[in-house]
């Protein structure tokens, strides 16, 4: 995983060179080009692969130019980081998900409303089909109520990364602070790109300011803050247009019918261009019958370029994802204010919800071109062709009477979360359900099959508070669950600081894993260093402490019997905050690591045991007790060995990594005698050669039965 | 404006953390390579921990003139994908059931399962069947191509990431793609992941369908199968095993006889011959009433099966025989992928419950002791929530491990007589009773009965809890209403229907199906009384 040297090699290229890669790699190349001094954000998908990027770039090659990558503890702190740019020309960006724009909003209200000198650009994971976990909400909003530009760059590479520079000419020209968003798909594309020289920034951790400005205009309080309203408005918004009308940043693409058109934004454009070839209406290269404006930039619109386009035509469909559809909105203001009578289209033909695929569009788009086909053949022809993609995938989920089964995401294979939900499950016999407050990271699986722990998702750091009034008015002990990641982000305040000054009963289980797992295996303050390889030293349970919680217990994940005898202690308790410290490095990251000591342990001829757990299949009656409290993905099935049995027997499969919970599991909740643990001893010593030796003599001379070990 | 053109649209269906990304970007080079313009897309999110997850690879010849550019889309359309490369069969049958496959489709895909968490939950079987996904490969495609490629890297000595290499090789040699075989293996070389192994695996892949073998499984030959039974036991054993199946040869049709053998091996394995002339016996009788009934032996077939099972309970002194047999520790090694040059223990994890001990112990001593331990007065002064459980971990490769084990398997002898030995019999009187019983008031209710016996299985308290449901399915579902309907109507339907029902629910997610089921057939019985 990462990012290997051949690839952040290229961030080295120059003028005219081709990098090949994806496009967090190609956005920090645009970084470079744009002599940016400082990146910081929070993982978070579909933004972690430029944090990887970046953090993967900064040994090698930022830190030598000056550049500074602040490992931001959250999106409020990532966000804070653009004052920077306020006052001084320092060009500068930051990341995370599309929720994270929720906690940044303090900082980007205010530093939006000071207004920035330097460019200074956010880029937000706009992950409107809802590829992980957060909710179906769009950035634009945020941007309209602070006043920041829009960037929504089509699906093509070279496109991003000169999208990517103009943000940060735009963000200077206009004092506003840019939005660029980033889809999923965009995110994950592969691709080649061509290269401008890099550009050394003025000031950087090289070159020092030694002067600093002290500017009362830019702070955002009475009196000032009216000036910054008015200048929003009367400067900002104006030269921002002016800027994007200049350098040409939206895209006009002629038609041949010129009294149609079509105006769409960002990525869809590619989903257009794909939905208007598959009608046969346009070819591959965006020439299209039907003339197209694309918006690259989508804040603040440009009435000029608008109403040029909308003036000689009879009909506009405007194709925008997401809702509140503010574009759309916004255009028709437009067309109403400069008098234009033509028609316009947009969600009341096309679909409300859900992420905008050529297919999803087809029968709206299908529809506009019927309204103004005239040819009863063309008329057929577009019908036809808009209604097969809806027919084939009627066709295709009806095919099979009993659909395909459901395959959820699972806890890796050794995962130390996952322990902790088998416990909980197993006192659900004797003490019956709880309140479950989940929370966000991996753990929020939780919810899903075999273990359905989880009641509510309220955000990131807030579970526990979320069951705040719960816990004095439901008749039910209260659990929550957290992850060191979102501990340090922002539990400890909001949940934990929030339940001790209220004497909340409840039980908090934090997960402590050493990584931001979720997101690709970030460090967070748990895992004793930070994204740029420099330790610190940060303890959740002194911080807890300091905090004021007096109940703190720390078990290890994979002894069941210790997690059952701590779950129950805290069951028992009934009053105030217990805090359980669930402590086991993300198995995920830990094997990656060791795997390699290992290997090369083993061909050095050193002493090496290994465990791996197995069933044995005769053994094995095949009610599946174990996979209802476990859900290991090495845990699964097989055919049973006995022709009498047609239920599969449980199997476990070489991934296993031997962290022992199916035996342990099948201890703790009594179930079976199937499992059995193997330790493999590589590189045997003399003492465990002769004893196994002797042992299997013994073993001959009772069993008879010419046992080879 | 345009027909349709050169472009191509590949989709790769996989299951998070199988390597799909490092399959897509072989493709990128080997397009790059033959210098096409190419964009993939690969989608980790949460996919990276077993969900199911898609790849997405558009390509098209470079554009003549400098200035066209290729538009690209990111998302795959239903009905309009070229090449489908599926590392897993149910992700396939996902893909197509999304309207990804259409006549137009080249389909390459692996056969093998990676079992959703869904399909491991159910008491009874939840695996989706791949004859319904067969099917629907079929009918949304022009051409398929399975091969079972965990297995071939299994062969071949390989590990489970190189199934991508071998669906990158059986794509090569498809001949779909416009991409020389020389493309596709300088891709491999290029993008430098474990190259020595790909490129072994795509050789791999490319053989399997340039020579396309029939890897169908061949059916076992009867004396085979009697063989590989036989060699099992020690000299004598071994010829009263196979006079015994010579008699099952001749009295017995040969739909039956496989089931028999296993059946007989199995129970001279168990406990003794004279313990499995016991089990003919039983069979004979309900294979006598199927003959009579003229049924076409799906009677017998599921009293055969269930019986063996039933008399073979899984008490101590069996899991201590099958925990010590040599051939384990043999096929541990196997499945362990083990050398010889290493060494190995072997640790078990056995935790008896209370009454899987004293159940041991000789009837008459036992019995007396329950009843008090079972009686109400007991209860109310003992009040324990869980059993009492002997939870150990013998290292069963130790002397002292094995001697342990060794040493219950002597004790085989006090088995007919022992408490537990007493119980088990009740219950397979009951069953052959019941049997019997539905049997000969209606054909497919007695099937019905017969295969219910199915549902007993696990061990302690789980084992405890089906032996119930199954008592409670024939005396509160099965009963009632077959007494219901004899005397008010000529058919059975209604228990058949409700009986089917009730043995899904039971073996769905939770034994406690027998509640459920138990209402059902409440509230019809109470319908059809009103």
């Amino acid at each position: 995983m990462g990012y290997s040297k051949e690839l952040l090699d290229q961030l080295n290229f120059g003028e005219g060179e081709t990098l090949f890669g994806d496009t967090p790699l190609a956005i920090l190349k645009a970084f470079m080009q744009s002599g940016v001094s400082y990146l910081g954000g929070y993982p978070g998908s579909p933004t972690a692969g430029l944090i990887d990027a970046i953090s993967d770039a900064y040994e090698p090659v930022l830190k030598e130019k000056g550049v500074y990558f602040d490992c931001s503890g959250n999106e409020a702190s990532a966000a804070s980081l653009l004052s920077a740019s306020i006052s001084y020309p320092i060009r500068g960006s930051v990341n995370w998900k599309i929720v994270g724009t929720n906690v940044a909003s303090d900082a980007l209200s205010h530093i939006s409303s000071s207004g920035v000198t330097g460019g200074a650009m956010i880029i937000v994971g706009e992950d409107y089909g809802c590829d992980s976990t957060c909710v179906a909400e769009r950035a634009l909003p945020f941007a309209l109520k602070s006043t920041m530009a829009v960037i929504d760059p089509r699906g093509d590479l070279g496109h991003v990364a000169r999208m990517v520079e103009a943000g940060f000419e735009l963000s200077e020209y206009s004092n506003m602070p840019v939005m660029f968003l980033l889809s999923t798909r965009v995110a994950h594309i592969r691709n080649k790109m061509i290269c401008r020289d890099n550009v050394t920034p003025a000031i950087s951790m090289n070159h020092k300011l030694d002067d600093l400005i002290t500017d009362l205009d830019k702070i955002p309080l009475p009196p000032f803050t009216f000036d910054h309203e008015k200048k929003k408005y009367h400067e900002r918004i104006p030269s921002a247009r002016r800027f994007v009308l200049e350098r040409k940043l939206n895209e006009f693409f002629d038609g041949s019918e010129s009294d149609m058109g079509i105006i769409t934004h960002g990525m869809i454009f590619n989903s257009v261009m794909r939905c208007l070839y598959n009608l046969g209406e346009a070819n591959l290269y965006g020439e299209s019958r039907v003339p197209i404006l694309n918006l690259n930039v989508t804040n603040p619109l440009v009435p000029e370029e608008i109403i040029l386009f909308l003036r000689d035509k009879m009909a506009v469909l405007i194709i925008e994802e997401g809702m509140p559809n503010l574009i759309e909105e916004q255009i028709r203001a437009i067309a109403q204010r400069a008098k234009l009578g033509l028609d316009i289209f947009g969600k009341d033909i096309l679909p409300q919800a859900g992420e905008y695929t050529p297919d999803h569009i087809a029968k709206g788009v299908g529809a506009y071109l019927l309204k103004h086909t005239h040819s009863s053949y063309e008329k057929e022809r577009i019908k036809e062709k808009s209604e097969f993609t809806e027919k084939h995938k009627d066709r295709a989920a009806n095919y099979l009477k009993q659909p395909v089964a459901k395959r959820n995401p699972v806890f890796c294979t050794g995962c130390p979360e996952r322990p902790i939900f088998t416990a909980i499950k197993i006192l659900e016999e004797d003490y019956g359900r709880s309140y479950y407050a989940s929370d966000i990271g991996c753990y929020s699986m939780s919810g899903l099959p075999p273990f359905d722990l989880s009641n509510s998702i309220t955000g990131m750091g807030i579970g526990l508070a979320s069951a705040g009034a719960l816990s004095r008015m439901a008749n039910k002990r209260v659990i929550s669950f957290m992850g060191d990641g979102t501990f340090w982000h922002s539990g400890l305040t909001t949940s934990i600081a929030n339940a001790v000054y209220n004497n909340q009963n409840a039980i908090l289980i934090i997960l402590e894993n050493f990584w931001t797992s979720m997101t690709g295996h970030h460090e967070n303050p748990a895992s004793g260093k930070n994204m740029r390889q420099e330790g610190v030293g940060m303890d959740i349970e002194k911080a807890l402490r300091g905090a004021g919680v007096r109940w703190i217990k720390t078990v290890d994940p994979y002894d069941l019997t210790e997690s059952l005898g701590v779950l129950t202690e805290a069951y028992e308790e009934d009053e105030g905050l217990r805090v359980i410290i669930s402590r086991g490095e993300c198995q995920l990251e830990k094997t990656r690591r060791e795997k390699v000591v290992l290997k090369k342990n083993i061909q050095e001829g050193k002493r090496m045991v290994q465990k791996r757990l197995g069933v044995d299949a005769d053994v094995c009656t095949g009610d599946h007790s174990c996979m209802r409290y476990n859900g290991c993905p090495s845990l699964t099935l097989k055919e049973s060995p006995t022709i009498l049995r047609d239920d599969p027997v449980a199997f476990i499969e070489h991934s296993c990594v031997g962290c022992g919970l199916c035996g342990e599991i099948a201890h703790a909740a009594s179930l079976c005698p199937s499992f059995y643990r193997v330790e493999v001893i590589d590189n045997p010593s003399f003492m465990d050669r002769i004893g196994a030796k002797i042992n299997r003599s013994l073993l001959h001379l009772v069993s008879r039965n010419g046992w080879t070990g | 404006m345009e027909g349709k053109s050169d472009l191509i649209k590949i989709m790769v269906p996989a299951v998070g953390g199988q390597g799909g990304g490092v399959l897509t970007e072989w493709l990128v080079q080997a397009f790059f390579l033959e210098d096409y313009d190419v964009q993939g897309i690969s989608l980790p999110g949460l996919s990276q921990r077993g969900g199911s997850t898609v790849y997405y690879l558009e390509a098209h010849p470079k554009p003549e003139s400098e200035d066209k550019q290729i538009i690209f889309a990111q998302f795959p359309v239903p009905g309009e994908v070229d090449v489908i490369i599926s590392q897993e069969f149910l992700e396939l049958g996902r893909a197509l059931q999304l309207g990804y496959g259409s006549d137009r489709t080249t389909i390459v895909t692996s056969t093998h399962r990676i079992y959703s968490t869904l399909e491991k939950l159910p008491i009874g079987s939840g695996i989706y069947s791949d004859e319904n996904l067969r099917k629907i490969a079929t009918a949304f495609s022009s051409k398929l191509i399975e091969l079972n490629a965990l297995q071939l890297a299994k062969d071949n000595g390989m590990d489970d990431l190189a199934v991508n290499a071998i669906l990158f090789g059986a794509l090569a040699a498809s001949g779909r793609l416009p991409l020389s075989k020389e493309s596709f293996i300088s891709s491999i070389e290029k993008v430098g992941v474990a190259v020595k192994t790909n490129l072994r695996g795509f050789e791999v892949g490319w053989n399997s369908v340039s020579s396309s073998k029939d890897t169908g499984k061949k059916p076992v030959v009867w004396e085979t199968f009697v063989r590989t039974r036989a060699d099992r036991f020690e000299e004598y054993e071994r010829e009263v095993y196979l006079g015994k199946v010579s008699r099952i040869e001749t009295e017995f049709p040969g739909q039956l006889r496989e089931i028999l053998a296993e059946s007989l091996s199995r129970l001279i394995d168990y406990q003794d011959a004279e313990y499995a002339d016991r089990y003919i016996d039983d069979v004979r009788e309900v294979f006598a009433l199927d003959e009579s009934m003229k049924g076409n032996l799906k009677l017998t077939e599921h009293f055969a099966r269930n019986l063996a099972l039933l008399m073979s309970y899984e008490d101590g002194i069996r899991v201590a025989e099958l925990k010590i047999r040599s051939d384990r520790f043999k096929r541990i090694k196997e499945e362990m992928r083990l050398r010889d040059d290493q060494v190995f223990k072997v640790i078990d994890y056995l935790k008896p419950d209370a009454e899987e001990i004293y159940g041991l112990l000789p009837n008459v001593v036992v019995a007396p002791f329950v009843r008090i331990v079972e009686s109400s007065l007991f209860k109310k002064i003992w009040r324990r929530k869980r059993p009492v459980t002997f939870a150990q971990t013998p290292t069963t490769t130790s002397f002292s491990g094995f001697l342990r084990l060794w040493l219950l398997t002597k004790i085989k002898f006090m088995r007919p007589g022992s408490y537990r030995f007493k119980k088990e019999r009740a219950l397979m009187d009951k069953y052959k009773e019941s049997t019997l019983y539905y049997a000969g008031l209606d054909y497919k209710l007695g099937c019905l009965v017969a295969g219910s016996g199915a549902m007993i299985k696990g061990y302690g308290k789980v084992r405890r809890r089906t032996i119930k449901a199954f008592y409670r399915f024939i005396d509160n579902i099965i009963f009632p209403l077959s007494e219901f309907e004899r005397d008010k109507r000529k058919n059975y339907d209604i228990t058949l229907e409700v009986g089917e029902e009730a043995l899904k629910l039971v073996s769905g997610e939770s034994v406690e199906g027998i509640d459920k089921a138990e209402k059902l057939a409440r509230e019809i019985m109470e319908q059809r009384a009103a």
